[in-house]
């Protein structure tokens, strides 16, 4: 049976729990939303002593399925004050599951000033003191854990966590102990600082590994699933080779790209910061440079990349789109060395690069430096690490900045920066933005056909009501955020049937489960009611799900549109409660 | 003249082919295609080979008529990495 660890900073005493029945068939997101639910009350302060964090592989998270080691981390978010999931790749995932742990919950507040580390094996778990790793960068500090306990997973903070600043993101190292994975939105990195926790290990030397109640489901599940992603001209062509910056240009040409703190859909940059730029640029440099990079064992799309400096050597791993677009294209800024480096050092610090290149952004249009000027904007990032007064601000979000500098043009939802999909540009992802029970948040929404779903029997997906198809993306995602699945296994089932099939069948195999194509947008809305309920309980209602009101004014170009969505379509969502 | 901008694979018929950091652009006569599924038979692609199409911006058809001083770019299936769904399709002007 799998098992919680459940850890409490106040008296520093570990137990070990069996999963209780109600929580038999989940994992990710499914479960920290669940205990979340369950324990933590919804007014408490994000950084008090009665939130917790809680950490959970996905199900399938430590067994051979194809691409799914993504971990979630949860709690009540100290940037948006609403539940929060936050989802990585990396290697913590699947150490846990093969150690049988289906959660970690951290909950409690030390009493004492210092800072720790939950080591987690086989044997047990240990609390360790650490003074000599606090103020201690994520590079640094994953270099002296492999040091000392081996090549470890780890989910760390950095000084920004520390800190207890609200764009902090928890790291998870990748296998080549690079802290670039994050669990970078909503701020839970400073909820792991207020509870001292400075990095969790985990190693499964000697595991027992995943506990799978068919194989022989699970395998035939499993095959369909590496078909699927194999044959998929995405999943095994694109996302490799370029990158998720593929992106750049296509949503550029769509004049959805924010730019200039979302003052512009057209970035004329844009082929210098593309994805076909970075693979050109990788494969010039040569060295450490490459794409096609797995982010964790057994990762078959290998979407990530490792861009050098010009002498070949490592700079920063991975480049993604957003992290592209929000420290580029939203600063005005064209140069990739740059917008590495800035990437870098939000890796270092521990920040959430979505976050912090719309506070850049933000920034600029306030007057504190110019917009493409990307050594001001270099600048401006270290102060969060040296924690100043500016880089505290800074280090808070982007509504922070905004509120201190009185800026109105501040693309948030819920406290949390959009990403790098324009809502006036692409309305279904305004929805997705507006609704989500995250905040802004692509991937809350990202996935899954109607045609899949077999939504109200519409044959033509451009047809269908906007609220109905943000409601099933919002479902399907849900449940494949809980499966430990990569979201990005969605391109290929969206396509392949057997894909989808394989998907609930590897899931069926590991739990014992039942569950049917149809289970999938049945279970997610269950899950999607009970995180709604959590916000509602903690203030957030129907006037909270819009989007900034400068896009119902602002036309944004080139298409000069503005946001005209009526708040009716918005609220009718959800109106399956 | 209008102008086509290739993506991808799609670059290939520019020739000599541009570093990727720069435009890969042809330009056709108005006069020798009459709508998006034209451009993409005369270029000699196959348009199953494909996906996202704009026009001015505009995510179309096959079908979208085109006019003289169009900007038309086409991007590969294997490109195709946002969901078809977020965006509007035109099919007229």
């Amino acid at each position: 049976m799998r098992k919680i660890l459940r850890v409490n900073m106040s008296d520093l005493t570990l137990s070990w729990e069996d999963l209780p029945e109600k929580y038999r068939f989940l994992g990710g997101r499914a479960l920290t939303s669940s205990i979340v639910c369950d324990e933590v009350p919804p007014t408490c302060h994000p950084l008090g002593p009665s939130n917790k964090l809680v950490i959970a592989p996905g199900i399938l998270s430590g067994t051979s399925a194809p691409s799914s080691g993504r971990i979630s981390c949860g709690g009540k978010s100290p940037l948006t004050g609403t539940i929060k999931e936050s989802n990585a790749g990396g290697l913590p995932a699947q150490k846990l599951g093969r150690l049988g742990i289906a959660a970690i919950i951290v909950e409690g507040k030390p009493k004492d000033a210092v800072f720790r580390v939950l080591k987690v094996n086989k044997d047990g778990a240990e609390l360790i003191p650490v003074p000599e790793l606090v103020g201690k960068g994520m590079y640094e500090t994953n270099r002296l854990l492999w040091e000392r306990f081996g090549k470890v997973g780890i989910l760390g903070i950095g000084p920004a966590g520390e800190m207890l600043l609200t764009n902090a993101g928890i790291s998870c190292n990748d296998p080549e102990n690079g802290p670039g994975r994050y669990a970078g939105r909503g701020g839970l990195g400073a909820l792991m600082g207020s509870k001292q926790l400075k990095a969790i290990v985990v190693d499964d030397t000697g595991a027992p590994g995943v506990n799978i109640a068919n194989k022989e489901l699970f395998d035939i599940g499993r095959k369909k699933m590496v078909k699927a992603l194999t044959s998929h001209a995405v999943t095994s062509q694109a996302l490799p080779t370029y990158g998720t910056a593929v992106l750049i240009n296509i949503m550029n040409e769509a004049g959805g790209l924010p730019t200039r703190n979302f003052s512009s859909g057209r970035f004329e940059g844009a082929r210098q910061i593309s994805g076909e730029a970075i693979a050109e640029l990788t494969a010039s440099r040569g060295g450490a440079g490459k794409m096609g990079h797995p982010c964790h064992p057994g990762c078959i799309i290998k979407c990530s990349n490792v861009v050098p400096y010009e002498d070949g050597s490592y700079h920063v791993a991975p480049l993604e789109y957003e992290s592209d677009w929000a420290l580029g294209a939203n600063c005005g800024i064209d140069n990739l060395d740059a917008i590495a480096e800035l990437n870098r050092i939000c890796n270092d610090v521990g920040l959430d690069t979505i976050e912090a290149g719309c506070t850049l952004a933000v920034a600029m249009e306030a007057g504190l430096a110019k917009f493409g000027d990307h050594e001001a904007a270099i600048e401006l990032l270290k102060e969060v690490g040296k924690g100043t007064a500016l880089g505290r601000v800074l280090g808070c979000g982007c509504a922070s900045v905004a509120r201190t500098y009185g800026v109105t043009r501040c693309p948030t939802v819920k406290g949390q920066a959009m990403p790098a999909y324009e809502p006036r540009a692409v309305k279904g992802i305004g929805f997705t933005y507006a609704t989500s029970t995250m905040g802004a948040d692509h991937t809350a929404g990202y996935t899954i056909a109607p045609e899949i779903l077999g939504v109200s029997g519409k044959a033509d997906p451009f047809e269908l009501n906007k609220a109905e198809l943000a409601r099933n993306f919002q479902a399907a995602t849900t449940f494949i955020d809980s499966t430990g699945y990569c979201l990005f296994v969605s391109f290929a089932i969206l396509d392949i049937p057997e894909g989808f099939e394989g998907m609930v069948e590897s899931v069926n195999g590991v739990t014992g489960s039942d569950w049917t194509r149809d289970d999938v947008f049945e279970l997610g809305k269950q899950w999607l009611k009970m995180e709604r309920k959590f916000n509602l309980a903690a203030g957030f209602g129907p006037v909270h799900d819009r989007v900034p009101e400068f896009m119902k004014y602002e036309k944004l170009p080139p298409h000069n549109t503005t946001w005209d969505v009526p708040d009716e379509m918005l609220d009718a969502v959800h109106d399956y409660e | 003249m209008i102008r086509v901008f290739l993506y991808g694979d799609l670059r290939r018929v520019v020739v000599p082919p541009p570093p990727l950091t720069e435009d890969a652009c042809v330009e056709l006569s108005p006069n020798s295609v009459s709508n998006v599924r034209d451009v993409i038979l005369k270029l000699g692609f196959s348009p199953a080979e494909v996906s996202h199409k704009f026009v001015n911006h505009v995510y179309v058809s096959e079908n979208y008529p085109l006019r003289d001083e169009d900007r038309v770019a086409l991007f590969p299936v294997k490109m195709s990495l946002i969901y078809k769904q977020y965006f509007p399709r035109a099919d007229e002007r």
